[in-house]
């Protein structure tokens, strides 16, 4: 299915507010777009980690009949979520808390887990996490496994839920938790550059990738990374 | 050899646009992190890895400019 949700991310990137919050990154953009087969028969969708929004933005321009459901440990995401989907007109519930914790007794269709995770070794020489909650390991899984341990109970038995492992956490061990805790239907790799500015602490890197804390390949003269999107059920 | 057109259906169907000499990653949507890879990729595998031995070619993200380098290393026609 393809509901050219590639243009609506880039245009909401361009015209929603973000400041003092987690920017929208490529996760969140193969989070939209391997969500596509699950959106039009999803009537309760949660946004993890919701951010400014966007993802719900994207995903009620292919389904307005859903409920929508957005949570944020930052209270500030919360309320520029809200200011960004203001003229939207759709069903949708904010609340700002940690992982599931604001949605005790909730089960949804669908749930798109845009909480990130990277080694925080990593975090703190990227771009991505400036003024943002960082995953606080090495390792850089914690959060996934708080969300991924917890998921089942708000899930049902077709309950589908998407998750992001970056190559710049232990992603064997990611695997392992997902792997233990729920059943994977399907799942996409995708590389990406890592940004230049990165680039000049690769010793940094190149002692985590040998610790196996985070992977990547250097090709093109570049720094590859990939993310790879998991869709999964309850077992 | 590759042509200046070939890089030109390559780039657009790396971005999801059609492109022309004036493109870059500062006026179509589509230039990202990702597509840029996508160049790369696709460069490297039609020039035989010819390509991925430029080294600025990663930095790159203009058709006019990617197209200027792979002039002056013969890896497309004049």
């Amino acid at each position: 299915m393809n509901l050219n949700l590639d243009k609506k991310f880039n245009k909401f990137s361009k015209d929603f507010d973000f400041k003092g919050i987690f920017k929208p990154t490529l996760t969140s953009k193969l989070l939209i777009n391997s969500s596509q087969d699950f959106i039009v028969k999803s009537k309760k969708i949660l946004d993890l980690g919701c951010g400014g929004g966007i993802i719900t933005a994207c995903l009620f321009t292919a389904n307005k009949k859903a409920s929508y459901y957005l949570s944020d440990i930052s209270k500030i995401a919360i309320i520029k979520a809200k200011k960004n989907l203001k003229t939207f007109n759709g069903d949708f519930s904010f609340r700002s808390g940690d992982c599931f914790n604001p949605w005790e007794g909730e089960t949804f269709d669908l749930i798109i887990n845009d909480v990130s995770g990277i080694s925080s070794r990593v975090a703190k020489i990227s771009p991505w996490f400036k003024d943002v909650p960082i995953d606080k390991s090495a390792e850089g899984i914690s959060l996934l496994k708080k969300v991924v341990k917890n998921s089942k109970k708000f899930m049902h038995k077709k309950s589908i839920i998407l998750l992001p492992l970056i190559s710049l956490s232990n992603i064997d061990k990611a695997k392992k938790i997902v792997k233990s805790n729920l059943k994977i239907l399907k799942q996409f790799t995708f590389d990406w550059p890592l940004p230049k500015i990165m680039i000049k602490n690769e010793k940094l890197l190149n002692d985590l990738k040998k610790n196996n804390l985070i992977s990547y390949k250097k090709k093109y003269g570049i720094i590859i990374c990939s993310t790879t999107i998991i869709i999964a059920k309850k077992c | 050899m590759l042509t200046k057109n070939k890089i030109l259906v390559i780039i657009s169907k790396s971005v999801q646009e059609k492109v022309n000499l004036k493109s870059s990653s500062k006026n179509i949507e589509g230039w990202d992190s990702l597509a840029q890879l996508n160049i790369l990729a696709s460069l490297d595998k039609l020039t035989k890895g010819k390509s991925s031995k430029i080294e600025q070619l990663a930095e790159l993200d203009s058709v006019k400019s990617i197209i200027q380098i792979l002039l002056k290393k013969n890896l497309i026609k004049k």
